[in-house]
C-alpha cells in the first residue's frame, strides 16, 4: 500500500448492526486520493440515484486523506460525505481538529454507514476494534456534553469523537457534525443524515502510526514551511493570522464590500459602519481569549478558546468565532454586539448547527419580519428587527432547541419559505443552501464556485474568488478568458482537500510544497500534471453524482442580489453586476462539460481514466 | 498632498487604529502611498501590504488608483477563508 494510508475502510450497516472491514486498494488511493475524492467514488458505486437523503439508503461517509495524521503540516482534515438533504445532491463538508488523525491511529482511512439503527448507537473504535454501542443515554446531550460522556464511559482521556447535537437528532436540515466541541463539518445537512441513522457519535482512539514513505523528507518540508513563516514574504500577515485567526479580516471585510450586509441588500460602509465593523473582529473580541488553539500538525494555529464571564450571555469555554460566523451573525444581521455573536456561535456548536446557514436563515427571517412577511406571532413574539442582538440570540436559541418557530427555521430559509409560503424573494441561497459570506460583487470568482461547484454554496471550493480578494480591479472584473485559471485553482483545491490538508496551507507553503508533501507521504511521484488529472477526475466524480440524480446546470441558480442584477448605487460595490453566466460558460468550456446538460465529454472522461462507471452511466453502449 | 489613512482588523494592531495624516507627492497612486507607509513602518509593513485591499472615499480602489489631496484611504487586510 502507498504511504499515508492505513489501507482499511469500515462499512457499517446500522440496520443489521454489522461491521465489515474492506481493503482500500491502491488503485482507489491513486485515482481518488482520499477525502471527498474517495468518498465520491465509493458513494457513486454503492448508492443508487434517487434515494431519500434522510432514509436508510443514503450512505454517510467519514473519510480521511493520506496527509491526515501523517506528520505533514496542515494534515488534519477529515471529510463527511453523503447525499444532502438540503440540495438533494452531492454533499461534502470537512473539519480539522484531531478526530481525523485519531481515526487513522485507530486503524482506518474511512468509515461508511448505511441503514438506520433501531435505537441510538455510537461507533467506538479502540485500536483497530470497532463496535456499535448503545447511545440512548447520550441522546439529547449537546456536542460538548457528548464528548465528555464518551470520555467518561470509555475511560479514554485521549479519545476523539465526531458527534451530533440535538439538532442532528431532530434531523434539522442545518445540522452539522462536530468534533472537539467546536470544529465542524457543518454544511449541507450531514448532521441530519447522521441523526436519521440514529448514529450519535463515532469515537476513536488508537496508537497506530501512519506509515509514510519518506518521513525525513516530510520533516525537511516542514522545516521549509517554518522557514517560510519566519522569513518569507508573508511573515507578518501570517503571524497576525496565527494570533487572530480568520477574525483578523472581519472588520475590514465588513467595510470593503467583501462581506454581505443586511441579508445581501446592504452596504457595509453605509448600513453597518466603521464603529460596528471594529466591534466584531478578533482585534476587539480577543479580550475574551483564554488560550490559543491549533488543529493537529498545524504550525499556524488560527483558533482560540474564549470565555465570557459576565454580561447577558456568560459562556464557559467556547471557540472564537471564525470570520464566516462573525459575518453571518454580525454584518448580515446589522448586529455589532460581539458577545451576542459569541453566544450564537456557542449555541450552534453545542446544538450541532451550521453557523453560516443559521445566520443566513436568521437574516432571511429578519428581512421577512421587517417587510411584514412574517408576523411577530409566527416568530414566537420575538421583535426581530435589524441589529437587535437580544432577538438574534433568542431566535438562535429557539433554532438550537428546535422549539416553536425554531423547529421550522432549523431546516433553513428555503424550508421556512416553503412552510410559510412567503419570503421567497428574500432567499439568498443556491440549491436551497444559504450562501457563505464572501460577496461575488467584491470578488466575482466566488459566484462560479457558489453556483456551479458540485457542492454548491461553498467558499472553501476552488476557483478565482480567494485570489481576487486582493486582486486588481481591472483583472477581477474582466469576465473573459477565466476558464482555465478557474479550473486550475479548482483542481488544485480538489487535491489539497482530498489529501486531508487545510486550505490555509497555501499561505505559508511556497509553490509546489503540497505536491512535494504528497510525494513524500505516499512514495509515489506527484507532479503538477498528476495533480491536474487527479483533481479533475475528482471534480468530475462529484459532478457525476449530481448528474445521475438528474440535475442539469440550469438547476443551479443564485439569487439576484448576489450578482447585483440591480446594482448598488453607493459604496465600494456601486455599479457592479457580475456576469456569472459567462464565468460559468468559461468554466464549462475549460472542464469540458456541456454548457446546457453539464455532461462531460466522453473524450475528457476517457483521458482522465478511473471513471468507467461514470462513462457507463452517461454514455452506456455508445462508449 | 495630504492623505488620511485608516487601518482595519489585524492591520490596526500593527499600524495603529488612529487616523494617520500622510504626505505624498501630487499625482501619486495608492502604490506610492504604500511605499511611504512601508518606509515609515520599516520591518514587516511591506509584508502586510501585499495582502492589503483598499477603499478610497467610500469607493473601491486598487494599487493603481490615483489619489487627490484630502482623500481618505481605508486599508484592510485579507487572508481568505474562514
Amino acid at each position: 500500500m502507498l504511504g499515508g494510508y492505513m489501507g482499511k475502510m469500515l462499512f457499517v450497516d446500522l440496520t443489521k448492526s454489522t461491521i465489515t472491514e474492506k481493503k482500500l486498494t491502491e488503485d482507489l488511493a491513486i485515482n481518488f486520493i482520499g477525502g471527498y475524492g474517495l468518498g465520491a467514488k465509493i458513494l457513486y458505486d454503492i448508492m443508487k440515484p434517487g434515494v431519500k437523503p434522510l432514509g436508510p439508503d443514503n450512505v454517510l461517509g467519514f473519510v480521511t486523506g493520506p496527509a491526515t495524521g501523517s506528520g505533514a503540516f496542515f494534515g488534519s482534515r477529515y471529510m463527511v460525505v453523503c447525499k444532502s438533504p438540503v440540495t438533494n445532491g452531492w454533499n461534502d463538508a470537512n473539519s480539522g481538529g484531531y478526530f481525523g488523525p485519531e481515526l487513522k491511529k485507530a486503524g482506518f482511512d474511512a468509515i461508511f454507514f448505511t441503514g438506520t439503527a433501531e435505537k441510538p448507537v455510537y461507533l467506538w473504535i479502540n485500536n483497530g476494534w470497532p463496535e456499535l454501542r448503545n447511545a440512548e443515554h447520550l441522546w439529547g446531550k449537546d456536542a460538548r456534553e457528548t464528548l465528555t460522556a464518551l470520555i467518561e464511559e470509555t475511560g479514554e482521556n485521549k479519545l476523539r469523537a465526531a458527534v451530533i447535537g440535538p439538532a442532528g437528532e431532530k434531523k434539522a436540515l442545518m445540522a452539522g457534525i462536530i468534533n472537539e466541541g467546536h470544529r465542524a463539518a457543518a454544511r449541507g445537512g450531514g448532521g441530519a443524515v447522521m441523526g436519521s441513522k440514529k448514529l450519535k457519535a463515532i469515537a476513536a482512539r488508537g496508537n497506530a502510526e501512519v506509515t509514510v514513505a519518506n518521513p525525513e523528507r516530510i520533516k525537511e518540508i516542514n522545516r521549509r514551511v517554518i522557514d517560510s513563516m519566519k522569513n518569507g514574504p508573508l511573515k507578518e500577515p501570517l503571524a497576525g493570522f496565527g494570533q487572530q485567526g480568520t477574525g483578523s479580516t472581519t472588520s475590514g471585510s465588513a467595510l470593503n464590500g467583501n462581506t454581505p450586509v443586511k441579508n445581501w441588500a446592504g452596504i457595509g460602509l453605509i448600513d453597518y459602519g466603521e464603529e460596528a465593523a471594529n466591534k466584531i473582529g478578533s482585534a476587539a473580541l480577543d479580550k475574551y481569549k483564554s488560550k490559543k488553539y491549533a488543529c493537529a500538525h498545524c504550525p499556524l494555529g488560527c483558533g482560540a478558546e474564549y470565555e465570557v464571564k459576565e454580561g447577558p450571555w456568560p459562556i464557559g469555554p467556547t471557540e472564537r468565532p471564525e470570520y464566516e460566523t462573525a459575518a453571518a451573525f454580525g454584518t448580515l444581521l446589522l448586529n455589532s454586539n460581539g458577545e451576542s455573536i459569541l453566544k450564537c456561535n456557542d449555541l450552534c456548536n453545542r446544538a450541532g448547527l451550521d453557523t453560516i446557514s443559521t445566520g443566513g436563515t436568521v437574516a432571511w427571517a429578519m428581512e421577512c419580519y421587517s417587510r411584514g412577511l412574517l408576523t411577530k406571532d409566527e416568530i414566537d413574539g420575538i421583535e426581530l428587527t435589524w441589529g437587535n442582538s437580544e432577538a438574534i440570540v433568542a431566535l438562535t436559541e429557539k433554532i438550537a432547541r428546535g422549539e416553536g418557530c425554531g423547529a421550522i427555521l432549523a431546516n433553513g430559509s428555503q424550508f421556512a419559505a416553503n412552510h410559510w409560503g412567503r419570503g421567497k424573494d428574500c432567499l439568498q441561497t443556491v440549491m436551497g443552501i444559504e450562501l457563505p459570506l464572501h460577496d461575488p460583487k467584491y470578488a466575482p470568482g466566488f459566484v462560479r464556485s457558489y453556483q456551479y461547484d458540485p457542492t454548491p454554496g461553498r467558499h472553501v471550493k476552488g476557483g478565482l474568488g480567494h485570489s481576487q480578494e486582493v486582486g486588481d480591479l481591472k483583472d477581477k472584473y474582466n469576465y473573459h478568458g477565466t476558464g482555465f485559471l478557474d479550473l486550475l485553482d479548482t483542481v488544485n483545491n480538489e487535491v489539497l482537500s482530498s489529501a486531508g490538508f487545510c486550505l490555509f496551507m497555501d499561505f505559508p507553503c511556497p509553490e509546489g510544497l503540497r505536491n512535494n508533501y504528497i510525494e513524500a507521504i505516499t512514495g509515489r511521484m506527484f507532479n503538477m500534471q498528476q495533480c491536474y488529472i487527479a483533481g479533475k477526475r475528482i471534480l468530475n466524480m462529484r459532478h457525476a453524482f449530481n448528474l445521475r440524480e438528474g440535475f442539469k446546470l440550469s438547476d443551479f441558480v443564485v439569487s439576484e442580489r448576489v450578482v447585483g442584477v440591480t446594482s448598488q448605487e453607493e459604496g465600494p460595490l456601486a455599479g457592479v453586476t457580475v456576469d456569472n453566466e459567462l464565468l460559468g460558460r468559461n468554466f464549462f468550456q475549460a472542464v469540458e462539460w456541456d454548457p446546457f446538460t453539464g455532461k462531460p465529454t466522453l473524450e475528457s472522461l476517457r483521458a482522465l481514466g478511473g471513471l468507467e462507471n461514470v462513462i457507463n452511466n452517461l454514455y452506456g453502449e455508445e462508449a | 498632498m495630504k492623505i488620511k489613512v485608516k487601518f482595519f482588523g489585524i492591520a490596526s494592531v500593527y499600524f495603529g487604529s488612529d487616523i494617520k495624516q500622510m504626505e505624498i507627492p501630487e499625482g501619486s497612486a495608492i502604490a506610492e502611498l504604500l511605499e511611504v507607509i512601508a518606509r515609515d513602518w520599516e520591518n514587516g509593513a511591506k509584508d502586510f501590504l501585499q495582502r492589503a485591499t483598499f477603499v478610497v472615499n467610500q469607493s473601491r480602489a486598487d494599487r493603481s488608483t490615483l489619489l487627490n489631496n484630502g482623500d481618505e484611504v481605508m486599508i484592510m487586510f485579507t487572508m481568505g477563508g474562514g
